[in-house]
């Protein structure tokens, strides 16, 4: 009996820090779990009440900048008397069920505008062509999600310049000469194939410049630390380092460090994590690429407002990404 | 390092008979899991090395050796409820969790740096002794109590931190991680002293072989009077430390304390000390066959850099070896009998 007390308990117990973890993910002031403002709909007369729903693919640190620039577009409508409220749906892991279930939720709601992060295209098409047909207008933001009727995508759409960009840096910094190791990321991720893909064109140019070793790290630091170790030990002339997410510059820092060959292995990677700002600065990097996050959720919100309103907007806005090295990592932002 | 019985049994004693001499030998290698897959990570390094010379170089070792101390300490806290037949799937996400507990009272505090990692270290040792005692205590199954205290604390872990790592760590503590003693890495030093005392403590004193009796029949252990409940619990005490232990390790190394470390060592945990010869039933394992278990991990890894294979085979092979370990142990027990 007391067993099953326990067992009872333990249950209660793991629901209700499920439900708690929940409860912790941010909450955007003046974001409240009240029913949708009703539309007034009348033609030719801008809306000054809107509602809109985000769905990302997960709850992630890196979404906090796509947060803060959205606020920044609301603070500004505000001030010319619209104002603007929005939900932050986000599923707890990239899984494809928990998505799709935050977006029938989502549509549910009826918002005047419904923002989509497509993680995967064929599981969120029928949901984005319903929503579509309901007259809710979706706007892509962060992924693009091809074949599919967005009214709009606000976002990078192409990773493929990122590697470029990074490629012609360290290929520069090398005298295009030399021995170089890749951390691809994550086996599925299209946006570190991507990257891969247009770093490698980019050396393809420079014959004398090596890849002699490729590795995926799954976008884990530890691993990354490991592979980049072991990388430096098999190939001692390795001079420079493409690390193609968002962690393994981190690990590939850490481990360039640890073997002593600051400056003598070149890394350049992507994102601005603040370890890899840290390496940036202090030379163990030689530059990273930066995607204008805060922009993503800055135009989603105008577009959203003109979306809801029946205006027309732009197909694809992409907000790009830049360089920042030494010389700049203290002023970039 | 555990100082096998082994290589003192076949110390020479009588030169002439040469032959009797590696005969005995090979009994007692065959006898031991852990001497046969040491013999068998020696003869896999040797065909590495001509594959790929620079294997076996000291600064390689070194890489491999680092890497390895981590998952051998959260190893040989699963070695220690595996003996005890219990088992605990919350090593991964209680190294993960003491980690970013030390990370964040070094930060946000005064604390001295290596005080925070003590306090990181005990509340392992308290994620322990809460799985410890529910499961004697309130007799609940290990599997079910340390699978709910995994999601309790990895979930903790995004709670805090909410995603982000905390960056900056302070560089007193760094050495811990990344520097090295000679040639060899202080983890592994840390690792290598932990698993001397371990083994000492699991093969000469008292209370070890009551673990190794418990796990081998735990009813039996009751009736000559063995304090079961507060032996497992101990265990599990253990286990949590030696996870934390490897989580805080974990934090010099990487200067940050990162919310995914452990996410991805729990399965190792079991593979290193299965390799090395402990059985999921309880009763059997060894630290030495541990430490070697986890070696051969890393030297998979490694060798699929060094010889520039797909990355992607090291599942595959780790996987192929870990049948053949088991493949090996039956052969083995079925000898015996």
């Amino acid at each position: 009996m007391q067993q099953r007390w326990m067992f009872l308990l333990c249950v209660i117990a793991s629901i209700s820090i499920f439900a708690l973890g929940g409860c912790a993910t941010p909450t955007m002031p003046g974001q409240t779990a009240m029913a949708p403002a009703p539309s007034a709909d009348q033609a030719g007369e801008t809306k000054s009440e809107l509602y809109f729903v985000y769905v990302p693919k997960l709850v992630h640190p890196w979404y906090e900048d796509v947060k803060a620039g959205a606020d920044r577009a609301i603070a500004e409508f505000a001030q010319r008397g619209i104002t603007v409220r929005y939900d932050w749906d986000a599923p707890t892991a990239a899984d494809v069920v928990q998505q799709t279930q935050r977006l029938e939720a989502a549509i549910a709601k009826n918002p005047d505008v419904l923002f989509v992060s497509c993680l995967d295209v064929a599981a969120n098409k029928p949901l984005i062509e319903e929503a579509v047909g309901r007259g809710i207008p979706v706007i892509g933001f962060d992924t693009p999600c091809p074949g599919t009727p967005l009214t709009t995508f606000v976002g990078h759409e192409t990773y493929i310049q990122d590697g470029a960009d990074l490629a012609e840096v360290l290929a520069k910094a090398l005298d295009y000469k030399g021995e170089i190791g890749i951390l691809l990321g994550s086996p599925g991720a299209e946006n570190h194939k991507q990257r891969v893909e247009g770093f490698k064109e980019t050396i393809a140019k420079y014959p004398d410049i090596k890849i002699v070793a490729e590795e995926y790290d799954n976008d884990d630091v530890e691993r990354a630390v490991n592979l980049t170790a072991s990388m430096i030990q098999a190939h001692p002339n390795l001079q420079g380092i493409f690390a193609a997410n968002a962690s393994s510059p981190i690990g590939a820092g850490r481990a360039i460090v640890e073997a002593g060959k600051k400056g003598q292995v070149l890394l350049v990677g992507m994102d601005d994590m603040p370890e890899m700002v840290g390496f940036v600065r202090d030379g163990t990097a030689l530059a990273m690429n930066v995607q204008a996050v805060p922009e993503i959720g800055y135009w989603t919100i105008v577009y959203g407002v003109a979306a809801a309103n029946g205006q027309t907007t732009p197909i694809v806005h992409d907000t790009g990404s830049k360089v920042v090295d030494q010389t700049t990592v203290d002023t970039y932002k | 390092m555990n100082k096998s019985s082994a290589t003192v049994r076949s110390s020479p004693t009588n030169p002439a008979s040469s032959s009797n001499l590696l005969s005995r030998l090979l009994a007692t290698v065959m006898q031991s899991q852990a001497l046969m897959l040491l013999v068998f990570l020696i003869i896999l390094s040797i065909l590495i090395t001509l594959f790929a010379p620079r294997f076996i170089q000291v600064g390689n070792l070194a890489v491999i050796t680092r890497q390895t101390s981590f998952i051998s300490l959260v190893s040989l806290g699963q070695l220690l409820c595996l003996i005890a037949g219990v088992i605990d799937l919350s090593v991964g996400a209680t190294a993960g969790f003491a980690g970013i507990c030390a990370a964040i009272l070094m930060n946000a505090t005064t604390l001295n740096p290596y005080l925070a990692m003590a306090v990181g270290v005990l509340v392992g040792a308290t994620i322990g002794l809460i799985n410890g005692l529910l499961v004697t205590k309130a007799k609940l199954n290990p599997f079910i109590v340390t699978l709910s205290t995994s999601f309790v604390i990895s979930g903790l872990i995004l709670v805090v931190t909410g995603g982000w790592a905390i960056p900056n760590m302070p560089e007193t503590i760094q050495w811990l991680g990344k520097d090295s003693l000679g040639p060899v890495p202080i983890p592994t030093i840390i690792t290598l002293i932990v698993a001397g005392m371990l083994a000492f403590w699991l093969n000469r004193t008292y209370i070890g072989r009551h673990i190794f009796a418990i796990g081998g029949n735990k009813d039996a252990a009751l009736l000559v009077g063995i304090r079961v409940d507060r032996l497992i619990t101990l265990v599990y005490v253990l286990s949590g430390s030696l996870s934390a232990l490897a989580g805080v390790l974990m934090l010099a190394r990487l200067a940050s304390g990162q919310p995914t470390i452990g996410a991805t060592w729990l399965l190792p945990s079991f593979a290193a000390p299965i390799l090395g010869g402990a059985a999921l039933s309880g009763g059997a394992g060894s630290v030495l066959g541990t430490l070697v278990g986890a070696l051969l991990m890393s030297v998979i890894q490694n060798a699929i850099v060094m010889t520039g294979m797909s990355v992607y085979w090291e599942n595959v092979v780790i996987g192929l070896v870990l049948i053949a370990a088991i493949i090996l142990d039956r052969v083995r027990s079925a000898r015996r009998q």
